[in-house]
């Protein structure tokens, strides 16, 4: 009996829920805090990131602003004349680019040397990431396999050998010119690359003439998503040919002073974020085309540095 | 409930606390009980009546099995297919979100392109503003979504707009992005802005550079409001679908409600999130109906919200609700139709047939009942059939039991016996009304008493009754006696039984209680009359023998007297004479009197049936018979239709039968024939005793002659005697050793 009622009950309740509707969650706005400018470079992995860093400030509270830049040196001035407050900038690019210092290939002292330098201008670099936006050579996943190459060396000894048919290599234009470029891995790994092997394309088209098989290596940025979906391999920089681009976000020593509390959120995404997930990230906006905010806030969900709706 | 678990757990541990916890368990295990009665008591109120009703058992039942599975069911598909249709409606609407953001981004980016086409940036020395104008003109001719292109120099005048003013020198305007496109070399798409002409727009600008990448202006396209809305609209593919475009400041750029645009977004919709958020989906009230709405930000800074009113949304599953409500209402008739027939076919018959049962019950005399009225052929018409005929024939039983049982009353009642039974604790269970009438007490004084407690003997050892209750003998009989409620002792012979139970044990016994009183006296008397007869037979033998020398002295005293009166003799002995002569003339007529009162009056002979006679001697000796083991072979031919003396034929049957039982010591077996040959009647006693000598045959009639010690020899010569008197005969057969037989002739 005692059952019985509890089973009306219970249909009673399911009869009575039908009806009801389901509460909307409305956010309360937070506080409104002072307006952040955030640049960005022009290139995928830049949009995410500034799209990370303003949900992770707009959580905070902060009012932010985007800006898109179309390249490293506009940014920079843009930076150093206040008009960007925040942004994420590579280490090496700032030691060649900014500081004409040339490449440093150890990534810490790399780091170390901006942040010291760009101190002096008021400019703090805060804690770097483990995410590094280098170079590297490209090779098809199956010719790779095949040829039993898995780094640099093996390459360049695979090359060596008269009787394999010479191989084609093309990088983009600036590589070519670059003081870290073609001339500094043909010395670190010694050997040479001939005229005639070389093709020089446009940066975007350097993963796919690899998996077109025009060329069957090319130099490009280990963080192209493109690597993935075409079924291409990074070989390993064993003798660390390639300077490290690792990102770190920089920031206006004045902002900081104003809100310290910017510090730690962006510290933890820079904690957080590895290159497989950066590569994956650029995957989904580059490939699957999907919405650079929508991927920069499923990410930070998924990694906890947001709650859940 | 727990602790009072607990106290009694840890209580068991040392008697002691056991002792002090005690009264606190039972306090709580009392409130426990109060709570647990009442408890039971809703229960049984609410389920006895149910559980008592097959009825009600079975509408339960129906309900529970038919109609509440289905209103279930019928909820689960309504709710799952609401929320399917709302997962659905959401996803819709983010995939339309999704595709408008995309479109508009690119036409963004595609307006971007043509603008740096327009440009060819960085190719001149200097700008070169005609050609440019001349480039636009085209483009706008070409694209739907740019409405007009400007030049703006870098001191913030416009050089030109396409595709109308060729030149617009000098008129300044201060463009918001003009800064921003300067130091970031990119494009930049405003907000809602009013231009230099007063109209409310959105546009895209791209800075302008000459060779060696010095700033020179920005070239602006003004996008059409009216494209914007119609791609919005190209993607609501249904009605109620609404959607719009809005500058991070909230105004709208484009929208599916032209009244809208240029205006501050409702404040019904998401407006604060889409831009903290990112993406996702709201419900509110959007022009008063209640909207489903998805949101999302453009690459560029705008917003999009893109909605549909939920009561459209939800039509479908409204006219699916509809549909299912009226195939459920009909599911719901079918089951109420359902439960109908089930009552009607399987719970009233039940019903009815309860109804005869309890009516059976309550039925205390026999009365049948119709088998075949109306009965359907189902199993439970062959049900109700089979039970009706059970109770027919139970009630027929009945009937037959109360019957038999009234024939065997009137049977125990009936005969001429007194009757009683006592239970194994002797216990009188019951007497008949002959029992009754013997002790003098009433049946209701008697039963459910201890027969010992009954006081109609003097000892309890006379109760014969319980004697057989114990005794090896299964039955036992015998005379004894009892006294009445009036204190009389009568004679009874009493024969006992015991009664078995199935298995062999003793529940009782029976007695059968016959007066014999009344015998005994008859049988006394008899015996009584037999010393008379005999007395009188020897004082008429004495009077045989005196009345002949009587005679004689009659006759000397006669001539003593008349020869003393001649011869002169003194008056003395002549007074002597006469005295002796008086006195023997006395008593010759004392003994001729005498003698004459001896002989049978002859007046008294009368009808009588011969058998009846020796039925009735054989019925006054049958104890005596029983006590010496003799059995009684009646060979009864005729009645014997005679005429004699009753009561001298019985005394002379009786002294035969009582000499013959005599001779046959220990057992034998006596015949009686009675046969009728011509005109004679021939009635005989054979018995199977000693035989009489040879020696003894003559003397045999002689009276005083007896062969008994204790016989007077008087016995056969009145049997004889009587006989005579009868117009008989009576003749004697005798083989030594093996019997005798007396045969009696009468002639009629």
């Amino acid at each position: 009996m005692r059952k019985m009622v509890c089973f009306i009950g219970c249909l009673l309740l399911i009869v009575a829920c039908q009806g009801e509707e389901k509460q909307t969650k409305e956010m309360a706005s937070s506080e409104e805090g002072p307006t952040i400018t955030l640049g960005s470079k022009a290139f995928t992995e830049q949009y995410l990131l500034m799209k990370m860093t303003a949900l992770l400030l707009m959580e905070e509270g902060y009012e932010v602003e985007e800006v898109r830049f179309l390249d490293s040196p506009s940014i920079r001035e843009a930076f150093l004349n206040n008009i960007v407050d925040l942004y994420w900038e590579y280490t090496n690019t700032a030691k060649i680019i900014y500081h004409k210092d040339g490449p440093g290939y150890d990534a810490n002292e790399a780091y170390q040397f901006v942040k010291k330098v760009d101190e002096k201008k008021e400019i703090i670099w805060l804690d770097k990431s483990e995410f590094n936006s280098s170079w590297g050579l490209i090779m098809k996943k199956s010719f790779a396999s095949e040829k039993g190459i898995t780094s640099v060396s093996d390459l360049v000894s695979y090359m060596n050998k008269d009787d394999n048919p010479s191989l084609k290599m093309a990088t983009n234009e600036e590589y070519l010119m670059r003081e870290d470029g073609l001339d500094h891995l043909e010395d670190v790994y010694n050997f040479k690359v001939n005229q005639n092997q070389l093709l020089a394309v446009d940066s975007e088209l350097l993963s796919l003439a690899v998996k077109e098989e025009r060329v069957q290596v090319a130099v490009g940025m280990v963080t192209d998503s493109r690597i993935e979906d075409y079924d291409l391999v990074i070989l390993q920089d064993n003798r660390m040919a390639f300077p490290p681009y690792d990102a770190a976000p920089v920031v206006q020593k004045t902002i900081l002073e104003d809100d310290p509390g910017i510090r730690e959120p962006l510290e933890a995404l820079a904690r957080t974020i590895t290159n497989e997930e950066m590569v994956h990230l650029n995957y989904r906006v580059d490939v699957l085309h999907q919405d650079v905010g929508k991927v920069a806030k499923d990410f930070l969900q998924k990694s906890g540095l947001l709650p859940d709706e | 409930m727990v602790k009072s678990v607990w106290f009694k757990i840890h209580g068991c541990q040392s008697s002691k606390a056991a002792i002090m916890i005690n009264d606190i368990t039972f306090d709580m295990t009392f409130k426990w009980w109060d709570e647990m009665k009442s408890f039971t008591k809703i229960k049984r109120i609410l389920w006895h009546p149910i559980r008592k009703s097959i009825l009600k058992k079975s509408v339960l039942i129906f309900i529970l099995l038919l109609v509440l599975p289905t209103l279930l069911i019928y909820q689960v598909i309504i709710n799952y297919a609401e929320d399917m249709i709302e997962d659905d409606i959401i996803s819709e609407n983010v995939a339309n979100t999704e595709s408008i953001v995309k479109r508009v981004d690119n036409e963004i980016s595609s307006v971007v392109l043509q603008l740096h086409l327009i440009a060819g940036n960085r190719e001149e020395r200097n700008v070169d503003v005609e050609r440019m104008y001349n480039r636009s003109r085209q483009a706008i001719a070409q694209s739907s979504i740019i409405r007009s292109v400007y030049y703006l120099n870098n001191e913030s005048k416009v050089m030109f707009e396409s595709p109308f003013a060729p030149e617009l020198e000098g008129t300044s305007y201060l463009y918001p992005k003009l800064n921003e496109m300067q130091w970031t070399h990119n494009y930049a798409v405003s907000n809602m802005i009013r231009n230099y002409n007063g109209e409310e727009v959105v546009s895209v600008g791209i800075p302008v550079f000459n060779e060696s990448n010095s700033f020179q202006g920005a070239l602006i396209a003004e996008f059409s409001q009216d494209y914007l809305s119609e791609m919005i609209e190209s993607v609501s593919t249904g009605e109620g679908h609404f959607g719009m475009l809005i500058d991070p400041d909230g105004l709208v750029i484009a929208s599916t409600n032209t009244e809208a645009l240029g205006e501050v977004i409702s404040k019904d919709l998401p407006s604060s999130q889409i831009f903290k958020e990112v993406s996702g989906v709201s419900r509110s009230v959007y022009e008063g109906d209640q909207s489903i709405i998805a949101y999302q930000t453009l690459r560029d800074g705008w917003g999009l919200v893109y909605g549909v009113s939920e009561e459209i949304a939800f039509a479908p599953v409204r006219k699916l609700s509809y549909v299912l409500t009226l195939s459920f209402i009909g599911i719901l008739i079918l089951s109420f139709l359902f439960i109908v027939a089930g009552i009607r076919d399987i719970v009233y018959p039940i019903i009815r047939l309860t109804n005869y049962a309890k009516a059976y019950r309550r039925k205390t005399f026999y009365q049948e009942e119709s088998t075949s009225e109306n009965l359907r052929k189902d199993e439970v018409g062959e049900l109700t059939r089979t039970i009706i005929s059970v109770g027919n024939s139970n009630y027929e039983k009945q009937h037959q039991l109360e019957e038999s049982e009234r024939y065997l009353n009137d049977m125990i009642e009936g005969i001429p016996y007194g009757m009683i039974t006592i239970n194994e604790h002797a216990v009188v269970t019951h007497v008949n009304r002959r029992f009754e009438d013997l002790v003098g007490y009433s049946r209701i004084e008697l039963v459910g008493r201890p027969l010992s407690q009954l006081p109609i003997k003097h000892t309890d050892e006379d109760f014969m009754l319980l004697k057989a209750l114990i005794s090896e003998e299964p039955s036992i009989e015998c005379e004894s006696y009892i006294i009445d409620a009036k204190g009389q002792r009568h004679l009874v012979n009493i024969g006992t039984s015991r009664f078995y139970n199935g298995k062999n044990e003793i529940i009782g016994s029976i007695a059968v209680l016959q007066d014999i009183s009344q015998m005994k006296m008859l049988e006394s008397r008899v015996k009584q009359n037999d010393k008379l007869a005999l007395i009188g037979q020897i004082t008429t033998g004495i009077a045989h023998e005196i009345k002949n020398p009587l005679a004689i002295l009659t006759g000397s005293s006669e001539m003593l007297r008349e020869e003393v009166e001649e011869a002169n003799s003194s008056e003395d002995i002549k007074e002597l004479a006469r005295d002796i002569d008086q006195v023997v003339r006395r008593m010759k007529t004392i003994v001729g009197n005498f003698l004459n009162f001896a002989k049978v009056n002859k007046a008294d002979a009368r009808h009588l049936q011969l058998k009846t006679v020796i039925e009735e001697v054989i019925h006054l000796v049958r104890f005596k018979m029983k006590e010496q083991n003799v059995t009684v072979v009646k060979h009864y031919e005729t009645n014997g239709e005679y005429i004699g003396f009753y009561d001298e034929l019985i005394q002379a049957f009786l002294n035969i039968i009582l000499n013959a039982a005599d001779a046959m010591k220990g057992e034998g077996t006596l015949t009686v024939t009675l046969s009728e040959y011509e005109n004679q009647l021939h009635v005989a006693f054979q018995d199977t005793g000693t035989g009489i000598m040879a020696s003894n045959l003559e003397w045999l009639f002689d009276p005083f002659f007896s062969t008994k010690e204790d016989g007077n020899g008087l016995g056969l010569t009145i049997a004889r005697d009587i006989i005579r008197e009868n117009n008989g005969e009576l003749t004697v057969e005798s083989v030594e050793g093996k019997g005798t037989t007396i045969h009696c002739w009468f002639h009629r």
